[in-house]
């Protein structure tokens, strides 16, 4: 698998953990797009391939129960991963029925979300191929 | 003669029978030991005595009822004065004086009772005499004044017999009417006396009920008349003041002892303004020194013109309402904690989680040991902040449970399992001591693993020298006062005799100081250089939204145990 090849969006309002994920997820050697709001999430799907979104759950414009199943509506077979600083975010139907991949609690432990995505991205086939 | 007159009581028809009797005896009797004895007498003679003794004894066989009727003792009368007659010219051999015979038809004329009756009888005797002595003599009279003299008598003794049977008959009449008029009268005064004792059951019946219901009541109930004299201090009463009936019974209000003083007051107040109160809030000393909540209402009694009678204080305990308000609050307290809580953890964990990512990035980045460590220690320190924001968020929040029937035994296998490691580094050897009967227990599986795991661990931090640790499941009858003595819970003293599961965690560690056992349960109480302090108020509030208790008896360097009660049939 070449992480050159994929690209991963980060969803996340405050600007150090957003840097934190850039930083640990291009180290690895994914593209990294980032956005600050949910907004931000919706239009950086729409212009560019993304092979998989990590999103954060409160954002200031969108909390991630509204957002997920938009996005999930234009990328049925996106995946997606939540942080939230609060646990049980694993029981929300909503999320559940978006078919989120995983769920991780802040302070989150960052080898574990690293090794995840590695996990999901290295059976699936690079770029766009999760375009409508 | 008169049956009303003799000692005994005899009726009419038992006196005649023995009269009559005597007169068929009497007959017998001469013509039996007469000269020639009964062989001499003529067989027509004895076939007429021996109607004559039928007769009488077909008199015995008539009812009573008919012995009132003149014209059967009039019958009577005739048939028998004919019968004697014929038979007395029988016996016309007799030497005895016949005279004397006629005594027995003089009493049977008696028998009409009246004074006619009796000259009627004298005169029919006379007219025989003088008969048979005319058969017997030749003559009708006999001309010697030992003769004559015969017939006044037999005159007098006839009027004089009537008269007196009249005169007894008069009396019994009279008699009879005193008798009637005693007899209602009598019965008048039995219904009466039967209707009064009906009402006084009646009476005493309510009465009865309305005192059941004074004593019964839980409220106290104090009524103090016009004149400021306690006439009612009821059962109530006596349980929440701890004053005794006799106490303070007919006392004046001002005589009461000080300590019901707010009580007094408002009675006075209310005898003096005419209007009743409502105090709620307010609090008495009891007789036995506690300090106790009451709420207080007065009422005037008036009478049906409005004038004042006396004053009705209604006191009631609101220790249980108290107790419930200061849990209300406290709940309504951390519901508002939790939503802080939740904000501001949300708020703390975002720039955590960037402090941990970046020390864990700058730990694998530098390569000097100490920097290295540096960075390590940024982390574990991040980690331990995450868990006290873990716990507070666990205290805070309102528990979801998810109960279901459980194996309890599993459970308790299943904690010590997960700790075996802890247990074996720490010398702790575990004892289990599993009550077979226990049945499935209502709970929320991972909660209660929580609380148990949670009082495990405490107990090999007291057990920092190796020990016994013993984790006893058993079912009990009720959450007594005296089996939980470190409950704070209402609802124990609310749901007495529920039937319960309870774990004990028995160890033999250091024990609890007496002076901290009732902080246990507080958040944020601590004797761990490391930890929250959360712990056991997160274990409390678990098993308090189970309904079940949690409680604890130590002896400082003996031991310490944790019981868990969790309701049944919840």
């Amino acid at each position: 698998m070449d992480p050159q090849k994929y690209t991963v969006l980060v969803a996340e309002d405050e600007e150090a953990s957003r840097f934190l994920y850039e930083e640990e997820l291009k180290d690895d050697g994914y593209q990294v797009r980032t956005a600050e709001n949910g907004l931000q999430v919706l239009g950086t799907l729409e212009d560019f391939p993304v092979d998989l979104l990590v999103t954060d759950v409160k954002m200031p414009d969108m909390h991630a129960i509204e957002m997920v199943p938009r996005v999930r509506q234009d990328f049925p077979e996106l995946p997606i991963l939540v942080v939230s600083a609060f646990k049980g975010m694993e029981d929300d139907f909503t999320l559940k029925e978006a078919r989120v991949s995983a769920f991780f609690t802040k302070p989150v432990n960052i080898e574990l979300l690293k090794g995840k995505i590695r996990e999901i991205l290295s059976s699936r086939p690079p770029k766009g191929s999760s375009r409508p | 003669m008169e049956p009303s007159l003799g000692p005994m009581k005899m009726d009419r028809r038992s006196l005649l029978f023995i009269l009559r009797l005597l007169s068929v005896v009497t007959l017998g009797i001469m013509q039996v030991s007469g000269p020639g004895g009964w062989q001499e007498t003529p067989p027509l003679y004895r076939w007429i005595m021996l109607a004559y003794a039928v007769w009488v004894l077909l008199g015995w066989a008539l009812k009573p009822k008919y012995y009132r009727k003149t014209t059967i003792l009039v019958t009577l009368f005739l048939v028998d004065t004919v019968l004697a007659l014929v038979l007395l010219q029988g016996l016309s051999s007799l030497y005895g004086e016949l005279f004397l015979i006629y005594f027995v038809t003089i009493f049977v004329a008696v028998l009409a009772q009246s004074v006619s009756g009796g000259v009627a009888a004298a005169v029919l005797s006379i007219l025989l005499y003088a008969f048979l002595q005319y058969l017997r003599t030749g003559q009708y009279f006999i001309f010697d004044a030992d003769h004559l003299i015969r017939y006044p008598f037999i005159l007098v003794t006839g009027v004089l017999c009537g008269f007196l049977a009249e005169e007894g008959q008069r009396d019994d009449g009279e008699k009879k009417r005193l008798r009637d008029t005693t007899n209602m009268l009598a019965d008048k005064v039995d219904l009466a006396t039967r209707k009064l004792i009906e009402s006084n059951h009646s009476l005493k019946a309510m009465l009865d009920y309305h005192k059941r219901i004074l004593s019964c009541i839980q409220t106290g109930i104090v009524v103090a008349h016009q004149d400021g004299i306690i006439k009612t201090f009821n059962d109530g009463a006596v349980r929440i003041t701890g004053y005794l009936e006799e106490a303070v019974d007919n006392k004046n209000l001002l005589e009461l002892p000080e300590r019901l003083g707010p009580l007094t007051k408002a009675l006075q107040k209310t005898l003096s303004e005419g209007k009743g109160y409502n105090l709620e809030n307010l609090e008495i000393t009891t007789a036995r020194g506690e300090v106790l909540p009451v709420s207080l209402q007065t009422s005037v009694m008036r009478s049906e013109e409005g004038k004042v009678l006396g004053a009705i204080a209604t006191l009631k305990d609101i220790s249980l309402l108290r107790q419930m308000e200061i849990q209300l609050t406290r709940s309504e307290r951390l519901s508002a904690l939790g939503e802080m809580a939740a904000g501001v953890a949300h708020e703390i964990k975002n720039p955590l989680n960037a402090i941990q990512g970046f020390s864990m990035r700058l730990s694998s980045k530098v390569q000097d040991p100490s920097l290295k460590k540096y960075a390590d220690t940024i982390v574990q320190e991040v980690q331990r902040l995450d868990t006290i924001i873990n716990d507070v968020l666990e205290y805070s929040r309102t528990t979801k449970l998810s109960k279901k029937p459980e194996d309890f035994q599993k459970l308790v296998d299943e904690v010590v399992q997960f700790a075996e490691e802890k247990f074996e580094k720490a010398g702790i050897r575990i004892v289990r001591e599993f009550d077979p009967n226990l049945p499935l227990v209502p709970m929320d599986y991972n909660k209660i693993k929580q609380v148990i795991l949670n009082l495990a661990l405490n107990a090999v931090h007291a057990m920092s020298g190796g020990g016994t640790l013993t984790f006893k499941l058993s079912v009990a009858e009720a959450l007594g006062d005296a089996e939980t003595p470190g409950s704070k819970d209402w609802v124990a003293h609310v749901f007495l005799n529920q039937k319960v599961a309870v774990l004990a965690i028995t160890d033999t560690g250091c024990g609890i100081a007496p002076e901290n056992m009732s902080k246990l349960f507080h958040p944020f109480f601590t004797t761990k250089t490391t930890g929250t302090g959360l712990g056991l108020s997160i274990c409390n509030k678990l098993i308090e939204s189970h309904g079940g208790t949690i409680s604890v008896q130590s002896v400082v360097g003996t031991g310490t145990t944790f019981s868990v009660q969790l309701p049944l049939d919840a």
